[in-house]
């Protein structure tokens, strides 16, 4: 009887030290957990991460006291230790765990050990389980929504980003942007006027883009990582470019031999601008009168079939030329005509389109990577009483043309035509700036630095090597819509446009007319002369 | 039908305990500790070592426990020339009706109370005697054993500032003692009592509360008392504690000590506190009642190094640094 009578009041006393044993665990582990979210809001503000993203960092908060407290609810509690627990804080003096022990079976029940269970069990009756386990705040309680206060108050400080390496949210929705107009340019190209060897790397370059876009939405993604995808992305369009401008060269040229040409045209793999000319020829001889003679007919229609077989060609400009084909078939020359000519300028617009695209797309990457690497965008300084300035990257349009980013700058200097884009040539044309300049951005790597720097003066140092697009005007006054492009600072890796041989003797031909022309002294000829010599590459001259 | 008999020995065994030592405290001025420790002592089956300055009361102590209890008491004045058979007793040669032949004298531990005072001016030999009577209850004289009387109690005083010729008790010997009991200056109140009591020719009269039978049944009821294994294994790490190559023991333990306690020593503290629990109408041994009697039963029986002693470090600061330890460690469980 008493040994029942022991047993559920302990029982009773289980439950109640197991609620307040995981109230006290969750109230020591709350501490923790408002550490642990402090650390975390802490490294999210440094690394620039802002509201509501950093919310996720209240998160240990929560989780570490609620993991505490599902752990010490489902952790058994062994009757003994509830027993030597009820001893301790209820002052029982070892009653209840002495019971206990005897109610084991493993004693002999003496007269003594029942009157020791009597006890045991009148004082445990006696004793309320809100007297044996009194809830008992946590040490230091006061830190724990102290710190949690703290972590929130992080929030109302401005933004901290101690690791530029870290694109800030910023930079992220500024390379979407751009990510998202590349992306459009790419969807703009419409399937069948693509070429379709080109077609996969249009589709890879596109899935390319779309998965750095949702990375970039997602999370964080470091500068280097995100430069590194971007060149990625950068060296697909360029590979596809070149590409797109194999095709082109696929036309005979001077030097290739005229069985070459026959051999591409008998296979109709032929260059897309020279199959859209022979497209138009062959529209213009079927309007012509008298219409072909039958074996002319018959060639012109094997042409064609060989031409819509042609897999490079556009899916548009085959099915047209096989329309063609059966319209000649039928005599009907003039819709014939009609469909050579839908033929040609499909081959022409596809050729030409998928590379002003690429091009573009290319650019619009440059400018990225421009801004990733935290270049200030290349920009004529206006100075006093210059013209209207505006800053854009390259594949964006001037007013009246389409949207772009611009800061604009007030002032009333003539323009410059691109001059000026060098450090010697900006210095001397000063107060000559141009009002309007378009500014392409490029990257710059830390090897390019040592040279750029040895080429320009300090204050071009943190200028940008890339090629610059410069429009303006000849005098002070509104804008001009015209554009044109001028050549800024190589960089590593570019390829010359002239061989230095060319400029050379060019250079060193026109010195030699204006000697001639012009009255120069012999001593200056000479200077002249030797300088030229000097400079000579075929002697080593540099 | 027998059940409520443990209840009413146990209330008998606290009324008779309370009995004796209300009667002692007719004598004995204060001491309230003492008493009650040598009661304790005398029920659990122990001896006591008492330590104090003479004139303290100690063979009053004791004379006054013979009294009050009904038992024989003798009193042995240890000197260097005190020699075994002294305590033991010795065969005589005695002659009865022309017949000559020897008879056994027994000694004055022949008594149910034995106060052996300053028992260190004795050689160690006469201290075995009575020691090793001590620990055997009986003694051997010309190879006849002889069982002392029950209940059997020693009382030994030393004198802690007279060390001149003197013998200190080895530290086995000392580990016989159940108790080892520091007899306290009387505060002014309790002396001027003392001087009242004494000095105006007025005689006490004892009643005699208990007798030998009724001091064996407590300590056989006290010897039921329920020791649980917790406590038991308080009791344990509470000795393990006192040696200093112990992991569980104190830094101070580890520093002043020489030598812990013994399993005896165990064993004394258990029987000590289940005569306490009893004393508290309790059925089984609290850690409390093994708190209660730790330093009696353990400050003999832990050997100071030579820089305890140095440094005045006391056993029983040791032996309350070793418990507050343990509960601070159980607490933290």
């Amino acid at each position: 009887m008493d040994d029942t009578q022991i047993l559920e009041s302990l029982t009773r006393f289980t439950r109640f030290y197991r609620r307040q044993r995981t109230l006290l665990a969750v109230g020591r582990a709350s501490l923790w957990g408002a550490l642990l979210s402090l650390l975390a809001a802490l490294g999210a503000k440094g690394c620039g991460i802002e509201w509501p993203e950093t919310a996720i960092t209240l998160a240990p908060a929560l989780l570490v006291p609620g993991g505490v407290a599902l752990a010490w609810w489902l952790r058994p509690i062994p009757t003994m230790d509830v027993a030597r627990a009820v001893d301790r804080i209820g002052g029982l003096h070892e009653r209840a765990a002495t019971a206990l022990e005897w109610i084991g079976g493993r004693r002999p029940q003496t007269l003594m050990a029942r009157a020791q269970l009597r006890d045991a069990s009148a004082a445990l009756r006696g004793m309320s389980p809100k007297a044996a386990f009194p809830l008992t705040w946590p040490r230091r309680w006061w830190l724990t929504p102290l710190v949690l206060l703290g972590c929130v108050g992080l929030y109302a400080l401005p933004e901290w980003n101690l690791f530029p390496d870290t694109l800030d949210r910023a930079e992220r929705d500024a390379l979407r942007a751009q990510l998202a107009q590349i992306s459009t340019r790419a969807e703009e190209l419409k399937p069948a006027s693509v070429p379709p060897p080109l077609a996969p790397q249009l589709a890879r370059l596109q899935s390319e883009l779309k998965a750095l876009s949702r990375d970039l939405q997602g999370g964080r993604v470091k500068r280097r990582e995100a430069l590194a995808r971007v060149a990625a992305a950068r060296e697909q369009a360029r590979q596809a470019l070149e590409a797109s401008r194999g095709m082109a060269r696929r036309n005979p040229g001077p030097g290739q031999s005229g069985a070459q040409s026959d051999q591409r045209e008998q296979a109709g793999n032929e260059s897309p601008r020279a199959a859209a000319a022979r497209l138009r020829a062959m529209a213009e001889r079927l309007r012509k009168k008298p219409g072909p003679t039958d074996k002319q007919r018959e060639e012109m229609r094997r042409a064609l079939d060989r031409m819509a077989k042609a897999a490079d060609n556009p899916e548009a400009a085959r099915k047209a030329m096989e329309s063609a084909a059966r319209q000649m078939k039928s005599f009907a020359d003039m819709a014939a005509a009609q469909q050579l000519e839908q033929a040609a300028q499909a081959m022409a617009g596809a050729d030409s389109q998928t590379a002003k695209t690429l091009e573009q797309i290319m650019g619009n990457l440059d400018s990225a990577q421009a801004g990733m690497a935290g270049q200030p965008q290349m920009a004529q300084q206006s100075g006093p009483g210059a013209g209207q300035v505006q800053e854009m990257g390259e594949g964006q349009q001037m007013p009246g043309g389409a949207a772009g980013k611009y800061t604009k700058r007030q002032g009333k200097a003539p323009a410059d035509y691109g001059k000026g884009s060098t450090n010697r040539e900006q210095k001397g044309a000063e107060g000559k700036r141009p009002d309007y300049v378009l500014a392409r951005q490029s990257s710059r790597s830390n090897g390019m630095r040592g040279e750029y720097q040895k080429l320009y003066l300090p204050e071009r140092h943190k200028m940008s090597t890339g090629n610059a697009k410069v429009r303006g005007n000849t005098q002070a006054g509104p804008v001009l819509a015209t554009a044109d492009e001028a050549r800024g600072a190589p960089r590593m890796g570019d390829t010359a446009a002239t061989a230095e041989g060319e400029v050379y003797m060019q250079y060193r031909r026109e010195a030699e007319e204006a000697m001639l022309r012009e009255r120069v002294p012999q001593e200056y000829r000479d200077l002249i002369r030797s300088y030229f010599q000097e400079i000579d590459p075929r002697a080593g001259g540099n | 039908m027998d059940e409520p008999d443990i209840e009413a020995r146990v209330a008998q065994f606290q009324a008779t305990f309370d009995a004796i030592r209300k009667e002692m405290h007719k004598v004995i001025v204060g001491q309230e500790e003492v008493v009650e420790r040598v009661l304790t002592a005398v029920v659990a089956g122990g001896h006591v070592l008492l330590e104090g300055v003479p004139g303290l009361g100690k063979t009053v102590l004791v004379k006054t426990l013979g009294q009050v209890l009904d038992l024989s008491f003798s009193r042995i004045q240890f000197t260097p020339d005190l020699m075994p058979a002294d305590i033991c007793g010795t065969n005589i040669v005695v002659e009865d009706g022309g017949l000559r032949g020897f008879q056994f004298q027994p000694g004055p531990i022949f008594a149910h109370f034995v106060l052996a005072d300053e028992i260190n001016r004795a050689t160690p030999k006469t201290q075995s005697a009575l020691l090793e009577a001590m620990q055997e209850r009986s003694v051997t004289v010309a190879g006849v054993v002889r069982q002392l009387s029950e209940p059997f109690f020693v009382m030994a005083t030393q004198n802690p500032i007279e060390m001149e010729g003197t013998y200190p008790l080895p530290e086995a010997q000392v580990d016989r003692f159940l108790f080892k009991l520091i007899v306290a200056f009387p505060n002014v109140p309790q002396l001027v009592s003392i001087l009242s009591r004494t000095t105006a020719g007025t005689d006490v009269t004892l009643e005699k509360t208990a007798d030998g039978r009724a001091i064996l049944q407590m300590r056989r009821l006290s010897r039921e008392v329920l020791l649980s294994d917790a406590v038991a294994e308080y009791v344990a790490r509470l000795i393990s504690a006192t040696h200093p190559d112990h992991p569980d023991a104190p830094s101070s333990v580890k520093q002043f000590v020489r030598y812990g306690s013994s399993p005896r020593g165990a064993q004394s503290v258990v029987v000590a506190a289940k005569v306490h629990a009893l004393r508290q109408g309790r059925f089984n041994v609290a850690c409390e009642d093994v708190r209660a009697v730790a330093v009696p039963a353990l400050r003999h029986r832990i050997i100071r190094s030579f820089e305890g002693e140095a440094e005045g470090v006391s056993t029983d600061t040791l032996v309350g640094e070793i418990v507050k330890d343990l509960d601070r460690v159980a607490a933290a469980r």
